[in-house]
């Protein structure tokens, strides 16, 4: 399985080497950055040829809800064998990662959101009021 | 009729953030989006109306049943379009483009680089040029806090 990182400009890139400090080396994870001088239309296009050309099951991470990432893919998120999240961060790329070595893409997306939902916290919850 | 201070160019159409600065400093809560493709295109319409947020009321139109929809609706909007050509067409027919704001033109095929993220086609040259020579106010910006760039002053 494929991890596919749509992200406004391009710190899907930086993400995966944070991630790769943490976790070690992460093998088959792509970054698809979304660049001002792009049209919306050759975005979709280029994600569109890497799916066709790998015959693989692929995991599209888009990083901003309602953004161009997000409308990208949701469109090829009708391809089967593609699903589609959105939400991307370090957490939910390393809990990704972890959970396609056990999971199949069917159940991925549904695993990653009950799994990350609780890693945003305040410490006053963890902690307690004083 | 429908009411609209601005008519906006982005090929991205209705995009998070972008979107909402926008319709906060034009006071408007609903966008009307004249697009053949969106309109033709059901799961992008259905991705679009389930995440909106539920303050913007969103109408999306193709071109032509639009500039109708723009005689025959009432209220005040944002009226947002994919491309040049588009606001060409309601040009011709009739429809007054009082503020035009174009957030960039992505470089495509065949396209020459005009200015910073601007890109256009021969056909769009000459399309941008009658609207310049005829007196429609057209500004490049990205947010409305960015720096708008005068048409006008690079083409």
């Amino acid at each position: 399985m494929i991890l596919a990182l749509l992200t406004h400009g391009a710190w899907g890139k930086s993400l995966l080497t944070s991630a790769e400090l943490i976790v070690g080396p992460i093998k088959d994870v792509v970054c698809f950055p979304l660049q001002p001088d792009r049209s919306f239309k050759e975005y979709v296009n280029e994600i569109e040829g890497f799916i066709n050309k790998n015959q693989e099951d692929i995991l599209l991470m888009a990083d901003l809800m309602g953004g161009s990432t997000f409308h990208a893919a949701g469109k090829l998120s009708t391809i089967d064998r593609v699903q589609a999240i959105c939400g991307l961060s370090l957490e939910l790329l390393i809990l990704a990662d972890e959970l396609r070595r056990e999971y199949p893409i069917s159940a991925l997306s549904r695993l990653l959101i009950e799994r990350a939902r609780d890693k945003i916290v305040d410490m006053e919850t963890i902690l307690g009021k004083e | 009729m429908l009411k609209y201070d601005l008519i906006r160019v982005d090929d991205r159409l209705v995009h998070g953030q972008i979107l909402l600065k926008w319709m906060k400093v034009l006071e408007v809560k609903r966008v009307v989006v004249l697009s053949d493709d969106l309109n033709m295109d059901p799961i992008m319409k259905a991705i679009l109306a389930k995440t909106v947020p539920p303050e913007i009321q969103l109408s999306i139109w193709g071109v032509e049943a639009g500039i109708e929809k723009i005689y025959a609706e009432n209220g005040k909007a944002l009226i947002l379009l994919q491309d040049i050509h588009s606001l060409f067409i309601l040009f011709e027919n009739g429809i007054q483009l009082k503020q035009v704001s174009i957030s960039r033109l992505p470089c495509e095929a065949g396209k020459e680089k005009i200015y910073e993220h601007m890109f256009v086609s021969k056909e769009e040259r000459r399309e941008l040029g009658v609207l310049l020579n005829h007196g429609v106010e057209i500004k490049i910006q990205m947010v409305p806090d960015s720096e708008a760039i005068k048409l006008s002053n690079i083409l």
